[in-house]
């Protein structure tokens, strides 16, 4: 009896045995997190660059805020070792701006100094200029990506002489010139609404709606060590890539590419906070996370915690316009950046139900033309991005901006 | 023939005056027997004798007129046997006992004596207490010495060997305890051991794991020896044999010593058909692992890298497979696994944690063996020939994957699409003479060798080599033993254009140990010795791997150490109930060049921006120098028989550390060596233990209190490079750290169901403090490690249904190790970034784990030419996610937390195992 039971139950475990199933899995899972409380982030980098250097102040915010708080109305000044004292004033809110211009120089160490509103102090440890930067060149050049996808990558090069190699951060920052492919010169007004009587016209726009300029800053942290290089030096070195259908190429295209030198410690910094913020990776590997110290610190509690870096780096930039026609003179320009299908909403109804009304109402569309008499309309209707490129863009000029070349 | 039966005692009083008649022999070149058939024809005595007890050694004699008494007087001086004129016709002849015809002086005195007088006078007959002879099993009485002996000493010394009953190989570990005394013993790796009874009957109990035990009653009269034979446990294969340190807990003065006998981790379920020690580890008190797809494991809350892995005396640097889900180390080929949390023995140093102790087995001598086992993904193949019967043999194991098609069916995207091998082989020689000296060479290599992503190849290899002699000179034990292990891993990126390349680290070491082991007066067992480590790590060189890729070489300077200690130790019997282990070790480490080193200001943290000169150390030039001193001191206290405490302290240094940027330890992690700035890593620990042992062994119960103080634990700055750094100490804390905690376990040996239930409760904390604000973790205050884990619960259930059916399971819960959690975001340049708490001060989900595991036998038919066996078994039953780690990802401005499993469902598996 005993061994006809086991027997059974050996062959249920052998039809498992044969479906070897092995797998691991990643799943989400709820946090719960006490509050913890806010505290002082600080951005300062001061260049080598002359002009009005600039630091801002903010505060840690809870994760379902949609805005970072700034710190307002606080003191911030930076000190050098000889003694000179340069003073910020906060243009904007949590923004502050140093009244002169300067640059950093070798050999000198600055101190940032920041006092809150609510009269407690922080200081910077003592930096120094990292070290100088000279781009020799940046261009576009037509090129594959990993995808195969045909498009234009921006490299860089640059060449210094520090022998025993430098630390350096990237980033860049687009501007795209967009052309609103729907635009009209008009706008449809509700001039009147009532039970039995419909007042709507076309009338001129007041502002520049159709040429705007788009920007797209970098978010990764880039981050190149030129010690593991055979020199200190940059060959064609890959910054970004613009598919050759992507809309921001569709008219022209600028890039600015800044290249910071930084020092050991400010480099180390930039890498935890890329470790840190970067999702991971796979299963076995996982960065320790953690508070990323920061060289500011309180000077009234120790303990506090202070987010945010103070670096005194070299820098240089480039900027470069490409059109698209330079590259690809025939051929069809890349697609909008969204699709625009037009519409003919109809003004009749009761009231409260009439669909161009509603439309023009709860902003859903704009005007694109008048129709025809005798066609139904009066307006054909078009999306407000398609329409009006303030919607994705600015449409003040930047200064840097040149249109031809 | 004149059969002798059984003499009894009390045999007294009547005394039997003999005749003074005198007799004259001539023999040349007899027997005894000979002579003696010759005596009882030309004399009118009949002596009664067994023809089997002499042996043929021809005697010559030659007496003249002298008495029957005389004549035998003169035949069985200095001889085992007596006589006794049992009346004026027959003489008897006794061997070992001798016949009193009256009672000694002293017979009916209730006086106690002394029982330190080595030289005592006194001469007790033997009596047989019948109780104590019905007590025992039917074996036959062994008599050691012969009556009427060394008459004069109280305490006779026997020592004894014990050995395997078919293959004669010695028995290690085996408790010898005397019954109704608190007299015991244990056998050493020749299977020797040594009492000290005053003459006697007793009765010995003899116990080792995967052995029968069996009962010897003894009649004493002298020093003597005796050989004992224990069969081995026929059930070994289906049941769970968990006595190897069965009394020795109670009767050892080590503390926190673990024995797993590999029979024990055959019943624990398997994980993908592999048996595993490690594993079993993991499920005694004060030993965790971080989880599946973790490679180390935590003892007492101490780093990974805190535990030395030793396999025959040689270092294994990663004794795992695949990110440590197989151990490396062929389950075969293993023959036990000691731990030692506390009292690590004197010839062993340099960690912090523990050593982890793994002997192969010794090949048989006389016949050929051979063991297959087949699992899902592993295949196993170990076979054991004598080279030269009974002198030498060869043992060697070969253990691979059957190809990368399996791990394609792993769910986890990023181990889909890659390939995975491994394998590993070990040889082990082994040579003894007849007076148990030996000689054992091992020869171990590993490798695995896996994709990550699909432009990298990652591999690592561990290479082995030791030989040991062990040569014993009368009393004294002389061992020798050295060793080669080297490490290496490898990152082969092919990546994009221009950034590919290949990138090397490798360890190497060789170690020599020599030491000497007298018996002291009996009461002291001293071992003298010295041990030398010689490093030599290649921390790191990078290469591009073509032509065309743009990386330059990096070639990091070459780290050398010597690290080693003198030693003394004494395993001392105050008297039979106290015994004190103490070891002393002076501890000795030297830096040497080529090296290169920097000089850094003072007034900054230690980093590439702080140096303000480079220096450089010449070949064989000192760069630093430590000399240390470590004390383990443990004692037993035997409260009764069966029960005992225990009392340790010990210190220890460690003079490697790895640089580890993941939570648990990772086979990338580097090795680095001790230098100016990188001090030693020290700890202190003491610890309290109790031990009780019901008295048929059946239960047992095991309870240790510990804590531990640390410092300059080595862990890392936020956001430290752990690859190629060519100065660790720019990279690296060093702060102060504390363990404490309770073991306990309840084991049931015996019967139907047995198994064992550990529960530890215990903290591990670490400090990381500096002058330096930004080297500050935690505001400076201590906060829980890594590894602290403090409820640890691991239960182990075995059932036998019936000789060839069996159920093993394993329950393990584990409270969820610490993690950093994000709190809040924070926006920097246009850029949101996360922030987060202070260091672990969060834990993970609790791990909660039940796997089931199945065993069918062969049958059980006699002279069967093979014995097979098959592993059913299921991992995690419960399918459980446990939480191997936590991760946050940013998406759409809002964190998600995820976590990661490795096994998030039950794994069924099922194995062959065939051994003949």
């Amino acid at each position: 009896m005993k061994k006809a039971q086991t027997y059974r139950w050996m062959k249920a475990f052998w039809s498992l045995g044969m479906l070897l199933t092995l797998f691991s899995c990643v799943e989400e899972v709820n946090i719960d997190i006490e509050n913890e409380i806010s505290s002082l982030v600080v951005h300062a980098i001061l260049t080598d660059e002359y002009k009005h250097q600039e630091i801002s102040l903010s505060r840690t915010y809870a994760f379902n805020l949609r805005e970072a708080p700034v710190e307002a109305a606080a003191t911030v000044k930076v000190i050098t070792d000889d003694g000179s004292e340069f003073e910020f004033e906060e243009l904007e809110l949590g923004t502050y701006t140093s009244i002169h211009a300067f640059k950093a120089t070798e050999g000198t160490s600055y101190t940032l100094h920041i006092t809150t509103r609510d009269g407690k102090t922080y200081r910077s440890e003592a930096k120094q200029l990292a070290g100088s930067v000279h781009i020799d060149e940046f261009n576009a050049k037509e090129d594959l990506n990993e995808d195969q996808e045909e498009g234009l990558s921006f490299k860089l090069s640059a060449s210094n002489s520090n022998s025993t190699g430098n630390y350096y951060r990237i980033d860049f920052e687009e501007t795209y010139k967009i052309i609103a492919p729907y635009w009209s010169a008009f706008d449809a007004i509700i001039f009147a609404e009532g039970f039995h009587t419909v007042d709507v016209r076309a009338i001129l726009r007041e502002t520049e709606e159709r040429v705007c300029y788009g920007t797209y800053k970098s978010t990764n942290i880039n981050l190149v060590d030129t010690h593991n290089y055979q020199s200190d030096q940059l060959i064609e070195y890959p910054i970004q890539f613009l598919r050759k259908l992507d809309p921001k190429g569709m008219h022209r295209y600028s890039i600015e590419v800044k290249q910071y030198a930084l020092d050991n410690e400010t480099y180390a910094y930039y890498q935890a906070l890329k470790e840190i913020s970067d999702a991971s990776s796979t299963v076995f590997t996982q960065s320790q996370p953690g508070l990323i110290n920061s060289n500011i610190y309180s000077e009234s509690n120790t303990d506090e915690i202070v987010l945010g870096y103070f670096e005194v780096s070299g820098v240089d930039t480039k900027r470069i316009f490409v059109d698209y026609r330079d590259f690809y003179p025939e051929g069809n320009r890349p697609p909008y950046f969204y699709a625009c299908p037009t519409s003919i909403p109809s003004i009749s109804g009761r009231q409260g139900e009439r669909p161009l009304l509603e439309a023009i109402k709860s902003d859903a569309l704009i005007y694109f033309s008048s129709t025809l008499p005798g066609e139904p309309g009066p307006f054909v209707m078009v999306l407000p991005y398609c329409g009006d490129c303030t919607r994705i863009g600015s449409n003040i000029k930047p200064e840097f901006w040149i249109d031809e070349d | 023939m004149k059969k002798i039966v059984y003499i009894g005692f009390l045999l007294l009083s009547f005394a039997v005056h003999a005749q003074k008649k005198t007799y004259s022999f001539h023999f040349e070149n007899q027997s005894l027997v000979s002579i003696l058939n010759s005596i009882d024809k030309q004399t009118n005595y009949q002596i009664r004798y067994a023809e089997s007890w002499f042996e043929d050694s021809p005697v010559s004699v030659d007496i003249n007129n002298k008495t029957i008494q005389e004549v035998l007087d003169h035949l069985f001086t200095d001889t085992e046997f007596n006589y006794y004129l049992l009346d004026a016709s027959t003489i008897i002849i006794t061997r070992y006992k001798k016949i009193y015809d009256e009672i000694a002086e002293g017979f009916f005195q209730d006086t106690e004596i002394e029982q330190d007088e080595e030289t005592t006078p006194i001469i007790s007959p033997s009596l047989v207490d019948k109780s104590s002879l019905q007590q025992t099993s039917s074996q036959k009485n062994i008599i050691i010495g012969k009556q009427g002996g060394s008459a004069s000493k109280f305490w006779l010394d026997i020592s004894g060997s014990i050995l395997q009953n078919d293959t004669q190989a010695p028995i290690r570990e085996a408790v010898i305890a005397v019954k109704n005394t608190s007299t015991y013993s244990q056998s050493d790796d020749q299977g020797a051991f040594q009492l000290r009874l005053s003459r006697g009957d007793y009765v010995l109990s003899i116990s080792a794991a995967a052995y029968q035990s069996m009962e010897q009653p003894i009649t004493v009269y002298s020093d003597g020896s005796i050989q004992l034979q224990l069969n081995e446990a026929v059930e070994a294969l289906d049941e769970v044999v968990l006595s190897g340190n069965r009394i020795n807990q109670v009767n050892s003065s080590e503390t926190g010593a673990e024995n797993i006998d590999v029979e024990e981790s055959k019943t624990i379920p398997l994980v993908l058909g592999e048996r595993d020690v490690l594993k079993v580890a993991a499920a005694l008190p004060g030993i965790s692992s971080a989880g599946e797809g973790a490679t180390g494991l935590n003892v007492r809350g101490g780093k990974p890298d805190q535990n030395l892995n030793l396999l025959d005396g040689g270092v294994v640097y990663n004794p795992t497979h695949f990110f440590g889900i197989f151990q490396a180390l062929n389950p075969i080929a293993i023959g036990q696994l000691n731990i030692y949390k506390g009292s690590i023995p004197a010839s062993y140093g340099g960690r912090l944690s523990s050593v982890f102790d793994i002997q192969t087995k010794n090949a048989d001598l006389e016949e050929v063996h051979g063991e297959l086992s087949l699992g899902p993904i592993t295949f196993n193949g170990t076979v054991q020939t004598p080279i030269n019967k009974g002198t030498s043999s060869m043992l060697t194991g070969i253990r691979g994957v059957y190809s990368d098609w399996i791990l394609k069916k792993l769910k986890d995207e990023n181990l889909k699409n890659n390939k995975a091998n491994f394998f590993d082989v070990v040889n082990k020689f082994h040579f003894e003479t007849e007076n148990d000296s030996e000689l054992n060479i091992t020869t171990y290599y590993s490798k695995d060798q896996f994709n990550a992503t699909v432009d990298s190849l990652f591999s690592y290899a561990n290479l082995m080599l030791s030989a040991g002699i062990r040569k014993n000179l009368k009393k004294n034990i002389f061992r020798l033993n050295g060793s080669f292990s080297d490490y290496r891993h490898q990152i082969d990126y092919t990546g994009n254009a221009q950034n590919g390349f290949i990138q090397n680290y490798g360890l190497s070491q060789v170690n020599l140990m020599a030491s000497l082991s007298k018996y002291f007066r009996e009461k002291h067992r001293i071992e003298l010795g010295n041990t030398n480590t010689l490093y030599k790590i290649q921390p790191g060189t990078l290469n591009p791997r073509t032509e065309l890729d743009l990386i330059g070489q990096i070639n990091l300077n070459s780290e050398q150490a010597l690290e080693g200690a003198l030693f003394l130790s004494d395993v001392w019997d105050l008297n039979q109930k106290l015994q004190l282990n103490a070891v002393v070790r002076i501890p000795y480490y030297l830096s040497f060049g080529p090296y290169q080193i920097n000089e850094y200001d003072a007034n900054f943290p230690k980093s590439k921006s702080s140096i303000i000169n480079t220096s450089f150390v010449e070949k064989g030039q000192i760069e630093s120098s430590f000399v240390g001193s470590e004390v383990r001191l443990s004692t037993r206290y035997l409260l009764t028989e069966r029960s005992s405490i225990k009392i340790g302290i010990n210190n220890a240094y460690q003079f490697l550390h790895t640089l580890s940027n993941n939570t648990a330890a990772s086979p990338f992690d580097s090795w680095r060596l001790s230098n100016r700035y990188v001090k030693p890593q020290e700890a202190q620990q003491a610890s309290l233990g109790y031990s009780f042992r019901q008295q048929d062994n059946n239960f047992d119960l095991t309870f240790d209190l510990y804590y531990k103080k640390y410092q300059h634990l080595t862990d890392l700055k936020t956001g430290a490079n752990t690859q190629l750094v060519p100065s660790i100490e720019t990279q690296i804390l060093q702060g102060n750290g504390k363990a404490y905690g309770a073991e306990m376990m309840i084991r049931k040996n015996q019967g139907d169901l047995n198994g064992w239930i550990a529960y530890t409760y215990s903290r591990s904390m670490i400090q990381l403090d500096s002058k330096f604000p930004y080297e500050r973790i935690n505001q400076g205050q201590y906060f829980p490690s890594n590894f602290d884990k403090p409820h640890d619960l691991s239960v182990v259930a075995n059932y036998k249904l019936t000789r060839r059916f069996s159920f093993s399971s394993n329950f393990t819960y584990q409270s969820g190790r610490p993690i950093t959690f994000p709190t809040g975001k924070y926006d920097l340049d246009g850029v949101t970034y996360v922030t987060y708490s202070s260091r672990n001060k969060y834990r993970i989900p609790n791990y909660i784990r039940l796997d089931l595991g199945f065993n069918v036998e062969g049958t059980h038919k006699l002279n069967k030419v093979a014995h097979s066996f098959w592993s059913v078994s299921i991992y995690n039953l419960l399918g459980r996610n446990n939480p191997y780690s936590m991760f946050f990802v940013n998406e759409d401005n809002r964190i998600r937390a995820y976590q990661v499993s490795i096994f998030a469902r039950s794994i069924p598996s099922i194995s062959y195992n065939l051994k003949f």
